[in-house]
């Protein structure tokens, strides 16, 4: 799970390294709160540092907390600014440490406390399996996305999207299994960010990879576009978010089905869409490849389907590529002088 | 910036508070190198200047200078970093602090320095509200030009074209300042960007090759355009003069920037010069492959390809 400290005085530091308990502490200097927000997973626990905010700020930053009641919030209060703390916990926070409490260490035992006091199951190390996020998706979300209908429970048509990344036995003999687990967690927040862009949550998700739901508004997605995102801005993730010291690669498969959307226990659901995708994925799409089911193309735009070449056929459906321009390296052009 | 009664005030307790007024004239000469406290206040050298004067009289100098932030950001520093080993507590100075943001600036702990604060995310002034005008500086500087914009301009409405510029800036400028650098000139079709802070050749860098992916997408998805829009872009990086009141781009490194976007590059790449090359690490430099630059030196090429099937 991940514990997110926004302050102003606090540097970029996704998760590296390994996780406590299954936690991953993260910092961010507070001007990356308002672009961050909207891409966190429900049920993040999200920690404010008022120190050195002055009045207005304070308040603008306090009043995150009503706003996002997906987001679990806690707030360090080091100089004891807040002078009704008991309006926080109104508001929905979960957690304060004031200035009498100076020096308290926001440890795992104290996550624990504010996950139990949230009632959210704590979470156990990454097993590999797949786990489905531990907080509800907020009801009645205003949004465009097509996710304000989206009711836990009921069964509906999405834009599926598969992702795992390239090699998973190979970075599993060259690296720590800590060091690996950190990074594959900053891989799942590349994932979510991007996918947040474009209207898809990540649902069920194993440490390599897991499935995006985009739902289908009037029939259409941006799905299609979100892959060919993933796959264009992956050399930025690579250079400034990957504690792995090489290239990163990994391969989606698209589809589109139906299946019920539950938050929890979604290893129990029997879905032959889920099942497909996952076979499409895992059995049939090559390394650093992007494919298509054919039922999914009619989501890809006009001019993006001038990009798409068919590859074949998967379990009685075609299947199509994908194939976006990306940068070559140095030894891979054929030229080496100035046109 | 102007300072109010109540932080002159502020900063003039905490000066007088946590330090002598020796280490006041040290962390002073961090910012005015020359700055004599004796010859300003008038005190003869024989005779010892009480704190509070001493902290009056530098809180009147730099603010008459304009370098009352430069003087806040190196006590920040002091407290942070201490005095020859000794541990300095600067008290009040998380108010002092709080008290300048209220004037409009935001401090950054990562670049140790008062930016203005942003109004909407868009950026005010050029110089990120610390550069002084006159002054020179190491920046990076990435260079954007859009091609063929006389052709276009012939072949489709006004309008179209004026749209398409428009959404075309906008882009640019999105991701120039999501890299903390600042548009410092534009001409309808192209422009000029700075990267002033820590890993600015590597933030230039990044922001040029992702305004050559987000033109890709744009030229795909995004555009009423019958045709793709192609842009050569250049990175450079050297000594500036800052002057955001002259019309007049100048200087070595501008002219370099240029040279390397207008004559050595090619539609939809970007090209850096050696200097930048060697700042790039061990995951972006294989990216970029050698091209001839000017006076038979290699410069280095980065574009968007369809790898052979």
């Amino acid at each position: 799970m991940r514990v997110l400290l926004f302050g102003k005085n606090r540097r970029r530091r996704p998760a590296k390294g390994k996780s406590v308990k299954g936690f991953f502490l993260e910092t961010f200097p507070l001007e990356d709160l308002p672009a961050m927000i909207s891409s966190l997973q429900d049920g993040t626990l999200v920690y404010l540092d008022l120190e050195g905010l002055a009045n207005a700020q304070r308040q603008k930053v306090l009043s995150l907390i009503p706003e996002n009641p997906e987001l679990l919030f806690g707030v360090l209060d080091p100089t004891g600014a807040v002078t009704d703390v008991g309006a926080l916990f109104h508001a929905g926070a979960v957690d304060y440490l004031g200035k009498k409490m100076r020096g308290s260490r926001l440890d795992v035992k104290r996550i624990s406390q504010v996950l139990s006091f949230a009632d959210v199951p704590e979470m156990e190390e990454d097993s590999g399996e797949l786990v489905s996020p531990p907080q509800p998706a907020p009801a009645g979300e205003a949004s465009a996305d097509g996710w304000s209908r989206i009711v836990p429970g009921k069964e509906y048509e999405f834009a599926i999207l598969f992702i795992e990344v390239d090699g998973t036995e190979d970075l599993k003999k060259k690296h720590e299994p800590e060091n690996l687990t950190g990074a594959m967690e900053t891989f799942r927040s590349y994932v979510e960010r991007i996918s947040a862009q474009h209207g898809g949550r990540t649902w069920m998700w194993s440490q390599f990879g897991g499935l995006v739901l985009f739902p289908l508004k009037n029939g259409s997605s941006a799905a299609p576009v979100c892959g060919l995102r993933l796959l264009l801005s992956r050399i930025f993730y690579d250079v400034e978010e990957s504690v792995l010291p090489g290239y990163i690669s990994f391969h989606m498969a698209l589809s589109i089905g139906t299946t019920v959307y539950r938050l929890r226990d979604t290893g129990e659901i029997i879905s032959e869409s889920l099942n497909s995708v996952f076979h499409l994925g895992k059995k049939y799409t090559r390394s650093s490849q992007f494919f298509i089911s054919a039922e999914a193309m009619g989501l890809v735009p006009d001019k993006l389907k001038a990009l798409c070449v068919p590859v074949g056929s998967y379990e009685g459906r075609r299947i199509f590529r994908l194939i976006p321009p990306r940068p070559l390296l140095a030894h891979q052009h054929g030229d080496s002088r100035a046109d | 910036m102007k300072v109010p009664t109540r932080l002159a005030t502020l900063f003039v307790s905490a000066l007088s508070q946590s330090m002598p007024v020796d280490l006041m004239q040290k962390v002073a000469r961090t910012v005015i190198p020359d700055y004599d406290i004796y010859e300003r206040s008038g005190f003869p050298p024989s005779i010892p200047i009480p704190r509070v004067d001493a902290a009056r009289q530098i809180l009147r100098d730099f603010v008459n200078e304009n370098f009352f932030l430069k003087l806040v950001e190196s006590l920040l520093e002091v407290q942070q970093q201490g005095d020859m080993g000794r541990v300095i507590r600067i008290p009040l100075l998380s108010r002092i602090v709080a008290e300048i943001e209220d004037q409009g600036f935001t401090y950054s702990a990562q670049k140790g320095v008062f930016l203005e604060a942003t109004k909407n995310g868009r950026a005010r002034t050029m110089g990120w509200g610390t550069l002084r005008e006159g002054r020179s500086y190491e920046l990076a500087l990435l260079r954007i030009d859009t091609v063929g914009n006389s052709d276009l301009v012939r072949r489709y409405p006004r309008s179209l074209i004026d749209t398409t510029y428009v959404a075309v800036r906008d882009m640019i400028t999105r991701q120039v300042e999501r890299r903390e650098g600042r548009i410092w000139s534009w001409e309808g079709d192209g422009g000029l960007a700075a990267f002033y802070f820590i890993d600015k050749t590597i933030q230039a860098t990044l922001c040029g090759m992702e305004i050559l992916h987000e033109l890709f997408l744009f030229n795909l998805l995004g555009t009423a355009l019958p045709e793709p829009l192609n842009a050569r872009l250049a990175v450079h990086a050297g000594p500036c003069k800052f002057l955001p009141s002259s019309k007049e781009s100048a200087g070595d490194t501008i002219r370099r920037v240029e040279l390397l976007e207008s004559r050595y590059t090619s539609p939809n790449s970007l090209t850096v010069s050696p200097g930048v090359f060697t700042d790039l690490g061990s995951k972006l430099s294989p990216l970029f492959t050698p091209v001839s630059g000017p006076e038979n030196s290699s410069i280095y090429r980065y574009s968007l390809e369809w790898q052979r099937r």
